[in-house]
């Protein structure tokens, strides 16, 4: 059952994929269970998007048949167990840019392997990242840039979750087209990358869960 | 750290210099005129600076470098030329591949004929010369006589033809042609002059120049350069940033395209025998960012969002402002913009191409690293400006180029060979945007690229260092030398480059209510667009599918823009009548749009 349902999402057949949801919650299975194996097809669908052989069109494909899933299991979750929340993350491209298709596939990504994310949109304002940051209190906070000029708004933002002294305890990762390991330096971020994939894995080591 | 001066020796070229310590070996190249090539404006990030230290030390290679070279060239002395900075005296060796080729600057473009009502226009006169019973002084002797023999009434005269004035006109012996723009004397040359414009279509990469005889509107010459701008990055966002980071930056940025603008009319003055000075009147289009740059307005708020340009209206500078040397009281108009991405370029080529005055449904594309887009529907435009990337310009494509001799520019998959077709028919040296576009489409047909875009087996088809690629050219075609290859990371950058154009047209559609069979005509302006096969860029979808008969390439319109720009009084109106009436739609703002985006990066 557990392979089947996995390879079905990796397929993206919809169908399929929330049938054998509905059977097994029908049958009496945890809820839990069926939820780990969607997310395992998510991580499989992120590594194939990793390796080049899927794109932007299969994963969202996949996370709205995850959407499906999730939608059919919601009800039971709550029954049994409070959900099982793996971390916070607050996820943002900075003022001065405006894109953001690395910052939606990473929240995709990490939605499905059970991260709350908050994504704030684009060109945001450091000091509303700063205000998120404290009203929720994530452990992860995500920069994606397509363009060199908002480096200096993620130094900023950086700076002023260092001068909140909510820098400790959380973890800064910045991606997107244009950062390097100079980037991350200048920023003083803990992770950079080009690869929504990598993204998600950090945090999963991170949390210890993959 | 006392900077240290360091002699350095780039080969074969055969340049040589003073290098400071604290300059980079691409810095060093740049100054002393090396077209070193450089995307990524000097970060260490496009590792297209390739060079060869063959003796003498340098700084050790950075993280970036030992990332992206092999150990064994790191150990025979290859380095990014942005990253390695002189510690002793250098011979330094630059690869052809890592050098801005020669490349296909294009200046054709339609004809349209416009009758001439230029904004200066040329009178001669005679004076009498001053003696003791009149005594007059030269300049109001010649704006009197200017008046009396051509009814013209001026107000001013430049004060830089002042400055050379009297000495010329007594060695003219009292005869010469006023060049007149509005009521203002720009120019005194020898009777009989030849009145001539500059036309300069100022891109990215390439500027196209055009001499122009104001009062016939007749092309005389037309030339197309380089851009010498790209050594401060290959793209707009990186060059502003550079020039943004750099307090000196601005000005060198400047300089260097004025500096091309001058060489350029110099020579195209040249080919018909005539002077700089006879040039009384010149036009720049460009895109928003060279448009400010060359102006020195300021560029800071221009490359962060949401891109609003220092001025939009047009604007009319002397030319000595901006340091052109073309005659002394000469003006430079420049055409409106229409946002920060949508430059005057846009507004010539919509001119060129009569859109204003177009009945029914027609799409409007210049294709480039920012593809503008026009839908008109009966003389009413909307633009749009889509980010579609350098990829079609060879960038962020493993085996892409510029095209430049040796470019693969026209591929056919037969069986399982590729013919394929070089520019200059030398031998393979890698893709042009309409080679890697052809080679998409031609991929796909065959069945080796899915929808999704997923390169699937073929006997061409290989895993070389963990990704997928189709081998177009083979080691063994190539004596030895890397294949040429195109590959599934190529396809997925060519995906989002070919999605974001479909994307802006889709998008226009959706605001304006229209259909895409609705579509009677789409016009396909610029060197690019010129160039690809248009069959192609409708089977993968970059362009909607309609009946190939409704495309039409129309080479440089924008030259053609600005050529109408500079001769007719009339258009300079219209241009700006139209830059007020242009709906312009932010693409990334509009509804849908990451949904019709990620539709359209699928093949087909």
């Amino acid at each position: 059952m557990k392979e089947e349902l996995v390879a079905a999402l990796v397929k993206l057949e919809r169908d399929e994929v929330l049938g054998m949801v509905t059977q097994r919650i029908e049958a009496g299975e945890d809820p839990l269970g069926i939820l780990e194996d969607c997310r395992q097809g998510m991580t499989a669908v992120g590594d194939l998007l990793q390796q080049g052989d899927y794109f932007l069109a299969e994963l969202l494909l996949s996370a709205e048949i995850f959407k499906g899933a999730v939608a059919i299991l919601q009800p039971h979750l709550a029954k049994s167990h409070s959900s099982q929340l793996r971390a916070k993350v607050v996820l943002a491209t900075l003022k001065g840019d405006i894109h953001d298709l690395g910052k939606n596939i990473l929240a995709t990504l990490l939605q499905a392997q059970g991260f709350e994310v908050h994504d704030l949109g684009v060109d945001v304002p450091p000091p509303l990242v700063l205000e998120k940051v404290k009203e929720i209190r994530p452990e992860f906070v995500g920069f994606s840039a397509l363009i060199t000029t908002a480096f200096a708004s993620m130094k900023e933002a950086a700076d002023l979750l260092q001068q909140a002294g909510l820098r400790n305890g959380l973890k800064l990762m910045i991606g997107g087209g244009v950062t390097t390991p100079i980037v991350k330096d200048y920023v003083g971020a803990d992770f950079q990358t080009l690869d929504a994939m990598e993204g998600v894995n950090y945090c999963l080591n991170v949390v210890g869960g993959r | 750290m006392k900077t240290k001066q360091y002699h350095v020796e780039f080969e074969p070229i055969g340049r040589r210099g003073e290098c400071p310590s604290d300059e980079s070996l691409l810095e060093a190249a740049h100054r002393l005129g090396i077209e070193l090539v450089s995307l990524c404006g000097g970060r260490g990030t496009c590792h297209r600076c390739k060079i060869q230290v063959l003796s003498g030390k340098a700084s050790s290679p950075t993280a970036s470098e030992q990332e992206h070279l092999t150990p064994e060239e790191l150990a025979n002395g290859y380095r990014l030329a942005c990253q390695a900075y002189p510690l002793g005296d250098c011979t330094v060796h630059v690869p052809a591949e890592s050098l801005t080729a020669p490349q296909r600057t294009q200046v054709e473009g339609q004809q349209v004929k416009v009758t001439p009502n230029p904004p200066v226009r040329a009178y001669n006169i005679e004076m009498s010369p001053p003696s003791l019973s009149d005594l007059r002084a030269d300049a109001e002797r010649m704006v009197q006589a200017l008046n009396q023999q051509r009814g013209v009434s001026c107000r001013s005269v430049d004060t830089e033809v002042l400055r050379g004035l009297s000495p010329l006109l007594r060695s003219w012996d009292w005869k010469a042609q006023l060049s007149v723009r509005g009521a203002e004397v720009v120019a005194v040359l020898p009777p009989a002059s030849a009145q001539l414009g500059l036309a300069i279509d100022l891109g990215t990469t390439k500027i196209a120049g055009y001499l122009v005889d104001l009062g016939s509107g007749e092309t005389l010459a037309a030339q197309g350069i380089m851009n010498p701008q790209i050594s401060y990055g290959e793209d707009v966002i990186a060059r502003l940033s550079r020039v943004s980071r750099s307090p000196s930056g601005d000005t060198g940025a400047q300089k260097l395209v004025v500096e091309a603008i001058d060489r350029l009319a110099a020579d195209l003055c040249a080919m018909i025998e005539a002077r700089p000075e006879n040039i009384v009147e010149a036009v720049v289009v460009g895109n928003t960012a060279m448009h400010h740059l060359l102006l020195r307005l300021p560029v800071d708020q221009l490359g962060r969002s949401p891109f609003v340009p220092a001025v939009s209206g047009p604007m009319d500078t002397k030319v000595r402002d901006v340091g052109l040397h073309l005659a002394p009281g000469a003006y430079l108009h420049t055409p409106p913009n229409i946002a920060g991405f949508v430059g005057g370029d846009h507004v010539a080529m919509l001119l060129a191409t009569d859109m204003p005055r177009r009945n029914g449904l027609v799409l409007a594309l210049d294709i480039g690293t920012n593809t503008e887009v026009a839908l008109v529907r009966n003389g009413e435009i909307a633009s749009v400006s889509c980010a579609s990337g350098p990829a079609f310009e060879g960038a962020h494509i493993k085996d892409g180029m510029r095209a430049a001799p040796g470019a693969i520019e026209r591929l056919r998959l037969v069986d399982n060979s590729i013919e394929y077709q070089t520019i200059g028919g030398q031998p393979p040296v890698g893709l042009c945007g309409s080679g890697i576009l052809d080679a998409m489409a031609q991929l796909y047909l065959a069945g080796v690229l899915d929808k999704s875009g997923r390169l699937g087996d073929h006997p061409r088809v290989r895993s070389r260092a963990g990704q997928r690629e189709f081998v177009l050219v083979s080691e063994e075609e190539r004596d030895g030398r890397p294949a040429i290859c195109i590959t599934q990371g190529d396809i997925r950058e060519l995906q989002l480059a070919k999605g974001a154009i479909r994307t802006g047209i889709n998008v226009l559609l959706e605001s304006t209510g229209c259909s895409e069979q609705d579509i009677e005509e789409v016009v396909i302006a610029g060197a690019f667009g010129s160039y690809i096969d248009v069959s192609s860029a409708v089977t993968v979808g970059m362009l909607p599918p309609l009946p190939l008969d409704r495309f039409h390439q129309v080479g440089n319109a924008a030259g053609t823009g600005a050529r109408l720009v500079l001769t007719s009084m009339g258009k300079r109106s219209e241009a700006q009548a139209m830059a007020r009436r242009i709906q312009y739609i932010e693409l990334t703002t509009a509804p849908q749009f990451h949904d019709t985006f990620i539709k359209a990066t699928q093949i087909g």
